[in-house]
């Protein structure tokens, strides 16, 4: 089991290394996320690299498959967001659920999480990154957390907007109503002529 | 000739058996009294053995890194990584100049820049906990935190003013493990800085318990008495991963590979 693990991080390290020689290349702004070269497993099984010119906008949140109370909140918090959206400005928009308990939200544990919220969208992915990477994104992410001793997690519930450069556009509490600051920005950023 | 490639051979795999630990010391595991709560109703935590390095990580040895991993060298990392005040105190981006000498621990480094130096030798960042359990220790004993003298020397070298040169590395005595600099020489990174979530951050709505966090909520720190650490705390929970400050630096640590004695 232990080695098997290794060797999906392996996969996801490699991934990531590639990711980011292509990450150089593409020359991202100096305040970009973009740079933080880490890749994501996501519950559909894929490996990607968190870096991407999608041209899309994104909203990106961590969370564990297990938490009881924030966590649900904010896939609700997210969905009021996605609702208050043209058809249009969904289109421009990713949602990135990452977890902050990589040993345990296997993608079929995260496809179990999909299916039970009911989130089949498409722009809307859930996925994970090897124990390292997670300290790593969460750090650049200004995400606060901890694990507990008795498996669960102390940690911010956040959700953040970035442009499609991968850079910050807003940040908000990740739990009850949206703030209308942050709806603002997603639209600003997913409304015709931006880029 | 056979006999000279065996030699270099036996050397290199002594080298590779030793050469990994040889700059470290071994912390013994057990259950550790953080000042952290420790979110549970357990008081301790399980700590496992690890190894430290002995002395801060100095500008000389990261110089060498930024020489060959040029990514990592002033004015190319991008500013997510390390903010404009990198590697401040150097001449240049691949000189020390008059004010960083070679001994000194090297500061005015970003966590994500401590972190790819430790993984460049195969080493890790230590986690809080960590630090702390090798922080505890004095010269004579493994938890001095209760003695008068060790919160006085901590907090001493807190009250000194911060402008003045460092010293260099291993210019005081080594605690009971032999590791030097814990304190009284820079302040250092730990791999989960983003961890140390202190009540009072960011507030935003309502209750923060409930709100902010998911789970037991913001810490509060458990030995009120102990500003010694909890000052390493607050300063570790300010910071951004791209921070870097004059006073900061870092170390390596790595799993304790060895069996258990």
């Amino acid at each position: 089991m232990k080695l098997r693990l290794r060797s999906v991080w392996a996969t996801i390290g490699l991934v990531t290394c590639l990711a980011g020689a292509a990450d150089a290349r593409q020359g991202w702004p100096t305040d970009s996320l973009h740079h933080v070269d880490v890749s994501i497993e996501t519950s559909r099984g894929e490996v990607t690299p968190f870096a991407r010119n999608d041209g899309r906008a994104r909203i990106v949140t961590m969370f564990y498959a297990s938490c009881p109370m924030a966590c649900p909140l904010t896939i609700d918090t997210l969905r009021r967001i996605d609702a208050d959206l043209t058809e249009q400005q969904r289109a421009r928009l990713g949602v990135l659920l990452l977890s902050l308990d990589p040993e345990h939200d296997t993608p079929a544990a995260l496809r179990e999480v999909a299916a039970r919220r009911h989130i089949d969208d498409k722009r809307w992915t859930l996925g994970r990154l090897s124990p390292g990477d997670t300290r790593k994104l969460g750090a650049a992410l200004g995400i606060q957390y901890r694990k507990l001793d008795n498996g669960d997690f102390d940690h911010a519930s956040v959700l953040i907007l970035l442009d499609p450069q991968g850079r910050v556009l807003a940040r908000s509490g990740g739990m009850g109503v949206p703030d209308p600051e942050f709806i603002r920005a997603v639209k600003k950023a997913t409304g015709v002529g931006w880029r | 000739m056979p006999g000279k490639h065996c030699m270099t051979l036996v050397a290199l795999l002594v080298l590779l058996a030793t050469g990994a630990h040889a700059d470290q010391s071994r912390v013994p595991g057990g259950s550790w009294r953080s000042i952290l709560p420790t979110g549970t109703a357990a008081r301790t935590v399980y700590v496992a053995p690890f190894r430290l390095d002995r002395v801060p990580v100095t500008n000389a040895q990261f110089l060498e890194f930024v020489r060959t991993h040029p990514r990592w060298q002033r004015g190319r990392v991008p500013r997510v990584l390390a903010d404009s005040a990198y590697l401040g105190q150097w001449q240049g981006p691949l000189e020390l100049g008059a004010t960083a000498g070679p001994d000194q621990p090297v500061t005015s480094i970003s966590w994500f820049a401590a972190r790819a130096f430790c993984e460049s030798r195969g080493k890790r960042l230590p986690s809080w906990y960590e630090w702390e359990r090798s922080a505890a220790a004095d010269e004579h004993e493994r938890d001095a935190r209760g003695s008068a003298g060790w919160q006085q020397r901590v907090l001493g070298w807190y009250s000194k003013p911060s402008n003045r040169p460092l010293a260099r590395v291993a210019a005081e005595k080594a605690n009971v493990y032999g590791i030097h600099d814990l304190h009284g020489l820079v302040w250092e990174w730990v791999d989960d800085f983003n961890a140390l979530m202190i009540a009072g951050d960011s507030r935003e709505q309502g209750d923060p318990d409930l709100l902010k966090f998911c789970g037991t909520g913001a810490l509060a720190i458990e030995d009120r008495d102990n500003y010694a650490v909890a000052m390493r705390i607050a300063l570790l929970s300010s910071l951004d991963a791209n921070s870097t400050t004059v006073n900061l630096g870092f170390r390596c640590a790595a799993d304790d590979t060895e069996v258990s004695k």
